[in-house]
């Protein structure tokens, strides 16, 4: 099955030219909203009890849209319902609209484990966190609107192969297979999703699932033989590059949540905001 | 945690021997992860976008490759199978891409044309999906059809997509495929003679060959019949419309009975089975099957009940024997079956007088009850009837006809369609009784029929 170990990855030419920074959007924005809208989708998964195949999916679609779309004309609330409602379709676990928008809500406006979350409480009791009828319906339209434009965008290619499965194959192969050695590899794994370099739109799955074997077995202290990713057709520089990619995703979202206390910019009206105040910084 | 890796004791000496070499490739793996580790932590400082992460490693490459040319000359360059996936990229616009030429077909699910590709000329099915009632976003049925055809574009005997394509709106959205010129169901009907065996054969090994390849893909076509079976002038069939397609599991989650054209549906889903399999797809190749040999479908049941006392007219009535645990389906409890063996035996054989042993034993295995003892696709396709004469003919070889799709609006004969979303009907009465009161005749007369006028 060559489907899982492929999919459509990001052309040098697309990394190079970003859509949001045409538009008028600095890099740390751009970085910080990418962030931002993948670490919501994961959050408000979670909370969802979607299964995580599902979640990566929305975070994966999440971040191709915006390879080929700008932040300032989608804005990015809007397509994290999108990409998680889209995605739940997608591996046949329906999310509801109205459950997605309220988790999301709920997330944004009062403190949680997620480190979108703002520290303090913002609004008053309940209120902050409710939505009411006449939103809930603004959101709604705009989430329907948004899966279609996150499907033409992608040419309606959903195609997500998912590295968790094949580390277990992995594993196996290397007869190393347990559960706190696979825990790990899910952990980097899911880590990987939040990287600024975008590692899931770079690298095929079976880099993915090599790399987060690598971390684990080097945590758990597994002895593995010599240049085994070989063996998944990995080369020594990928892996590399991945392993490091990997294991910075901590510091980098430690440097995000510091950067952005009280929320990044969610709606257009904020994004302007931002938008402008850099320009004006940078004056 | 030990791993077979790990050293026991007699690797102890051998270790102690290759503890120095090993510290010094240790030092020179440490400079390279660093190495690795700096690249990449230039590549997330800087944005993806003023230093896309492929550059960086490429530059990393050039400057490593003097310091490890001598290493690599000795060990052998490794060959790693690299798989390319397809690019990221936006639908195209329906009105620049392509000139509708003329109007197909139009059903439940949407309108099919004919249309030109701009660029290349080539002639391509456009199919416009129908959105403006859905409530839901886009149709999870569209989002299946499409992903399950895109995963099996490859095949040969699976009717190609090329791309997706949308017009102003969001609600403009345009499948296009491969332009194919018949469908099997209207040439059997315009068809003076029937297929040859040999014709006969190449086309359903066509179509097994096909369907082995959706299920090892875990797809589920859930509605396979002649009208779905494009068939082009070089002899190729193409399974066309995964409407009702979907992507199942080990084990299968839970799915609709609502699915697969009454007279092509599996006695398990007539009889309310909630989980299934691949097995339901042979069913229906079984009764093509039958189809393609006499030129009318085999099982032409009026409503689910007169469908299933069909299946068991022909099949006879299924006992805990031939079919273990039957009893226990949702609607087998209020459906009374007539027990005496005479309506349990298979009327296969008198049906098909003309047809070889292995013929009748390879549409039996499609037509079993059962369906854990039905044939599978992979299986179904090594049988003798394809090893024994007459040979399936070259497909190349196979009869060319005038094209109805090209110009002509089609003339619709009638055949029922694929159920649609709702409730499961819940079957009740007496299967058997008056039904089985024709077994005899029609055992007798099997083989021949006069049929006057048409």
């Amino acid at each position: 099955m060559v489907s899982l170990l492929s999919n459509p990855l990001a052309t040098s030419d697309q990394l190079a030219s970003s859509p949001s920074q045409s538009d008028g959007l600095t890099p740390d924005l751009e970085v910080s909203l990418r962030w931002a809208g993948s670490t919501l989708i994961q959050s408000a998964g979670i909370l969802l009890r979607l299964p995580q195949p599902t979640i990566a999916t929305a975070i994966i679609l999440f971040q191709r849209f915006y390879l080929l779309a700008s932040f300032r004309s989608f804005p990015v609330l809007a397509t994290c319902h999108a990409a998680l409602y889209l995605a739940s379709k997608l591996t046949e676990t329906p999310a509801k609209p109205r459950n997605i928008i309220n988790v999301t809500k709920y997330l944004l406006k009062t403190p949680s484990a997620s480190p979108v979350s703002p520290a303090q409480k913002e609004a008053a009791e309940g209120e902050g966190a409710y939505v009411d009828e006449h939103m809930y319906l603004y959101h709604r339209t705009r989430l329907l609107d948004m899966e279609t434009e996150i499907l033409k965008a992608l040419g309606y290619q959903t195609h997500t192969g998912l590295p968790y499965t094949l580390t277990i194959n992995y594993a196996q192969t290397l007869d190393c297979l347990s559960k706190p050695l696979l825990l790990r590899c899910f952990g980097y794994l899911t880590d990987a999703l939040l990287s600024p370099s975008m590692l899931y739109l770079t690298h095929q799955p079976n880099a993915l699932a090599a790399a987060a074997l690598y971390l684990a077995a080097r945590d758990e202290k597994v002895k593995l033989p010599e240049g085994w990713w070989e063996m998944f057709d990995v080369d020594r520089e990928d892996l590399g590059f991945l392993v490091a990619g990997m294991k910075s995703v901590e510091e980098f979202v430690r440097s995000q949540k510091e950067a952005w206390g009280d929320g990044v910019p969610w709606d257009e009206k904020e994004l302007e905001d931002a938008v402008r105040k850099r320009l004006h910084g940078a004056e | 945690m030990s791993s077979r890796w790990t050293d026991t004791a007699e690797d102890l000496a051998e270790a102690t021997r290759l503890k120095e070499e090993k510290a010094a490739k240790r030092a020179a793996k440490e400079r390279k992860r660093r190495e690795a580790a700096a690249a990449a932590a230039a590549a997330a400082a800087a944005t993806p976008t003023t230093s896309p992460p492929a550059s960086k490693r490429q530059k990393t490459r050039n400057d490593a490759s003097d310091a490890i040319a001598p290493e690599r000359a000795k060990t052998k360059e490794p060959k790693l199978l690299r798989f390319n996936g397809a690019t990221i990229s936006a639908c195209r616009h329906v009105e620049t891409s392509y000139e509708r030429l003329n109007h197909i077909e139009e059903g439940s699910y949407g309108i099919v044309s004919r249309a030109r590709d701009l660029e290349t000329a080539e002639i391509v099915a456009l199919k416009r999906l129908k959105l403006e009632r859905e409530t839901d976003g886009f149709p999870i049925t569209s989002l299946r059809e499409v992903t399950t055809l895109m995963a099996s574009r490859e095949h040969p005997n699976v009717v190609r997509l090329r791309e997706v394509v949308m017009g102003d709106t969001l609600k403009d959205v345009y499948i296009v495929m491969d332009f194919v010129e018949h469908d099997l169901k209207t040439l059997c009907e315009d068809m003076a003679e029937p297929f040859l065996l040999s014709e006969t054969k190449t086309l359903l090994q066509q179509l097994l060959s096909a369907t082995a390849y959706l299920h090892s893909h875990w797809i589920l076509h859930r509605d396979l019949k002649t009208s779905n079976l494009l068939l082009n002038n070089r002899g190729q069939i193409k399974i066309a419309d995964f409407g009702l397609a979907r992507y199942t599991g080990d084990p299968a989650p839970p799915l609709t009975q609502l699915v697969v054209t009454l007279w092509y549906r599996a006695p398990e889903l007539l009889l309310g089975a909630t989980t299934y399999g691949f097995e339901i797809d042979l069913w229906s190749i079984g009764c093509i099957f039958g189809e393609l040999l006499t030129r009318n479908p085999l099982l032409q049941g009026k409503n689910e009940i007169d469908q299933l006392s069909k299946i068991f007219e022909l099949l006879g009535v299924p006992t805990e024997s031939t079919w273990p645990g039957f009893r226990r389906l949702p609607n087998a409890k209020s459906l009374t079956f007539p027990k005496h063996s005479a309506t349990t035996g298979s009327l296969l054989r008198t049906k098909f007088p003309l047809l070889t042993k292995a013929g009748v034993d390879l549409l039996g295995a499609l037509l079993r009850l059962d369906p854990k003892s039905r044939i599978s696709a992979d299986d179904a396709l090594m049988h003798e009837f394809f090893r024994e004469e007459p040979r399936p003919k070259a497909a190349e070889m196979l009869p060319t006809f005038p094209s109805k799709a090209g110009q002509e609006k089609r003339r619709k004969a009638f055949s029922p369609g694929a159920p649609v979303r709702g409730d499961a009907p819940v079957l009740e009465g007496v299967v058997g009784g008056g039904v089985f009161g024709g077994v005899e005749e029609e055992a007798a007369g099997a083989g021949f029929s006069l049929r006057m006028g048409r």
